[in-house]
């Protein structure tokens, strides 16, 4: 066992607040180990040259792949080269060195170019989604709120560490909910077991602790005899108070996201909770999560003789469309429509360092390193066009500055930039930070959903999704990501899961692990909650994992409000509704 | 295996080649460096390597390359070799009905042969057609609209 991360604002005392509270509540939810599932599985090939070896690969960290290759043959970073094209999906499976280094060591010996690709069967032994054991305590006042909170959170990470002990840290900082509460006790452990590793998915282990602590929170509410809605808005988290790990709240919309999931889905009218045995009830659930730090990304804007722009970035595009979004933001600093800028895909001998592509990170960090760099072009084109002795203020066409100075369509403007946002480590003993992440993540979901008290079927009336989107850059993109993230997670809800047998997955195929078909789509509604992310480009932050917080939770919390009973564990299956039921009539199944 | 020759139309030219016996449609259309049809799930289940034979959409994981023998073979770089895109294409892009793309040529092939058979397609008609093609990002509500909006924009056309 590997402990990593604790957060422990008023440790001593507690046990001593829960001891006084006028009610404590204490719960156990579980996950299943699910995994990501790109089409395109994981592929590399490796190329040698003359002494030095170029990569393609599929996946979501150029420059980290390239500076573990180099390490790995103690050469320097520059006799690797690591290319990648688009990527066939990735939602976190393609983070870090996957295949690269056996592609690489296998063509050093071949002497040849090496390709390995995996087949579908074969990815799920590569990475997964981790199952984890969430214990969550809660103490509350006479007046409904929430006055301690003790999580132990525990990560089965499998049989290698990979990004694990980093999920295990991350997301352990927010475990304790986007709610109010002044003692807080986080303990999130990293384990090593038998199976296959686990890693991050589209949300870096939050979706995982929202289910835990939106379900408890429901619990509470309904013990309490309290509205869930009326509860939250009691507890809510909001800008200018510090977080359970100490960084105060800013620039997070959560108190927004709420009530856009209340207004939506018309929360104080009257509703119909259906009949005889088909019965409907509703759920909401919110989360938070904090960013990735502290992580760098470079970018270097080009401005050709002609004007014409080039943009290099080692972002990778896997069809969240960051490639749009920084386009758009060279096109608005350099006032070029955003389709004239090339994107140039990730190359580590032409595109500068980044971290990685991972943890919704890119709009923010990468987002602000062009912005700064296309800025740091557009001052040096007006340097420029002062050498050449055109007038200052007034707005030529790059073109003509170039021609002016140099006599000809000559020369090159390159604009550069660095962008690591400020980070404070969290205290070794206490896991108390000020700084613990440049910006916050808010998403939330709202269900309505019908169960079959026969056969414990279930059926989504309604999902609405809302998030926390700060000024989107591209709206039609924002709300695509929004809605592809619930309905992934939905997978992860009602269907998904790995079955082993003996460390081995006996269910390693399309045909035997269900993910959501188009058939499997319910009536759904998104939201862009608007907001502000004042250290965001353009005002915008990350939001490829928002929309997997909620849903879990709300499907459980509706199914409570339907009828009455608890989904404790990940997936929802119409079995795990039926058992229930038959538990609490005192009809145990069979084999219970 | 020793390979047979084949002879077939592709994407509108007739050609031939020397295959063996046990590879696949998506192998044959590798080696004339057609990599639209991609195999994923291999299993014929998610719909990425779908093709057109004869144009009816097959599972090109599942489909011996030697049946096309005689066969005339679509694949999705056919669908704008006037130069225009399909009207399945524009939609595909108006409604923004993909993020990674990877399983986007099944797509839209199958929607090809949808709206083939039912110019007007209802919701269960798009879900009965699409259901056996799989999209991991889940760009399932744009894919609905852009089939509607193609429905509408084949209307149109063929109304000029």
């Amino acid at each position: 066992m590997q402990g990593t991360q604790a957060v422990h604002k008023d440790d001593a005392s507690i046990e001593d607040v829960f001891a006084s509270a006028h009610r404590v509540f204490e719960h156990t939810f579980k996950t299943q180990q699910c995994l990501h599932l790109p089409f395109e599985s994981h592929v590399a090939i490796a190329e040698p040259g003359d002494a030095r070896l170029t990569i393609y690969t599929s996946n979501q960290t150029p420059s980290f792949v390239r500076i573990e290759i180099a390490r790995l043959f103690g050469w320097p970073e520059n006799r690797v080269r690591v290319k990648v094209p688009y990527l066939g999906g990735g939602y976190g499976s393609k983070v870090y060195v996957k295949l690269e280094a056996l592609v690489a060591a296998l063509a050093m010996l071949a002497r040849r170019p090496v390709k390995i690709a995996l087949t579908m069967e074969e990815q799920f032994y590569m990475i997964t989604k981790h199952p984890t054991t969430f214990r969550i305590k809660s103490g509350v006042d006479k007046d409904g709120r929430l006055v301690a909170r003790s999580c132990e959170v525990y990560w089965n990470g499998g049989a290698y560490a990979d990004i694990g002990p980093r999920v295990t840290q991350k997301s352990g900082f927010t475990a304790a909910g986007p709610y109010d509460i002044e003692n807080v006790s986080i303990d999130s452990y990293a384990l090593y077991t038998n199976r296959t590793p686990a890693g991050a998915l589209r949300g870096f282990g939050v979706p995982q602790l929202v289910w835990g602590y939106e379900s408890h929170t429901d619990l509470i509410a309904r013990e309490l005899g309290v509205d869930p809605v009326a509860f939250r808005r009691k507890n809510i988290l909001r800008n200018g108070r510090p977080q359970a790990s100490g960084t105060v709240l800013q620039d997070a919309a959560i108190a927004e996201v709420l009530e856009a999931l209340v207004a939506r889905i018309c929360w104080d009218a009257p509703f119909d909770r259906g009949a005889g045995t088909l019965r409907r009830g509703r759920g909401i659930a919110i989360g938070l999560k904090a960013s990735i730090s502290p992580t760098t990304s470079v970018a270097v804007v080009n401005v050709s003789a002609d004007g014409s722009v080039y943009l290099y970035k080692s972002t990778v595009d896997m069809g969240q469309g960051a490639d749009t979004a920084f386009a758009q933001i060279v096109g608005e600093i350099l006032d070029v429509k955003a389709e004239d800028v090339r994107v140039v895909a990730p190359d580590t001998d032409i595109t500068p360092y980044d971290m990685g592509t991972l943890g919704s990170r890119s709009l923010f960090h990468m987002g602000n390193a062009v912005r700064l760099a296309a800025e740091d072009a557009r001052a040096k084109l007006r340097a420029l066009a002062a050498e050449a002795g055109l007038p200052a203020g007034t707005n030529y066409p790059p073109a003509e500055i170039f021609k002016k100075r140099y006599g000809m369509q000559a020369g090159n403007v390159i604009g550069t930039a660095s962008f690591i946002p400020k980070y404070q480590p969290p205290d070794a003993q206490s896991g108390m930070s000020e700084n613990v992440t440049p910006f916050w993540m808010v998403g939330g979901a709202a269900a309505e959903v019908e169960v079959d008290t026969e056969t414990g079927q279930i059926r989504i009336l309604r999902l609405i999704n809302a998030a926390d989107c700060g000024k989107p850059i591209n709206p039609a993109v924002a709300r695509t990501q929004l809605s592809g993230a619930s309905i992934m997670q939905l997978g992860f809800t009602l269907s998904e899961a790995m079955q082993l047998d003996g460390g081995q997955v006996t269910n390693a195929s399309l045909a035997d692990y269900k993910i959501p078909g188009i058939g499997d789509i319910p009536p759904m509604e998104n939201e862009l909650v608007e907001a502000e992310q004042h250290s965001g480009p353009f005002g915008a932050k990350g939001l490829g994992e928002s929309g997997t917080f909620g849903v879990s939770p709300a499907i459980a919390n509706a199914i409570h409000d339907a009828v009455g009973v608890r989904i404790a564990e990940l997936p929802i299956t119409a079995e795990a509704v039926l058992r229930a039921l038959r538990a609490k009539d005192g009809r145990l199944l069979e084999d219970d | 295996m020793s390979a047979r020759t084949i002879n077939f139309t592709l994407n509108g030219q007739a050609v031939s080649t020397a295959i063996e016996p046990h590879r696949n449609l998506v192998e044959l259309l590798q080696r004339f460096d057609l990599f639209g049809a991609r195999e994923s799930c291999g299993q014929g289940l998610c719909g990425c390597c779908t093709v057109l034979v004869e144009g009816r959409a097959v599972s090109g994981c599942l489909y011996f390359a030697i049946w096309v023998d005689g066969k005339a073979v679509t694949t999705v770089e056919h669908l704008d070799a006037d130069g225009v895109l399909s009207n399945v294409q524009e939609a595909f892009i108006a409604c923004g009905a993909f993020q990674c793309g990877f399983c986007t040529p099944g797509f839209v092939l199958m929607c090809q042969q949808l709206l083939k058979q039912h110019p007007d397609p209802s919701d269960e008609d798009i879900r009965h057609y699409l259901s056996g093609n799989l999209c991991r990002c889940a760009a399932y509500p744009e894919i609905v609209a852009a089939v509607k909006q193609a429905a509408k924009t084949a209307a149109t056309r063929a109304g000029h």
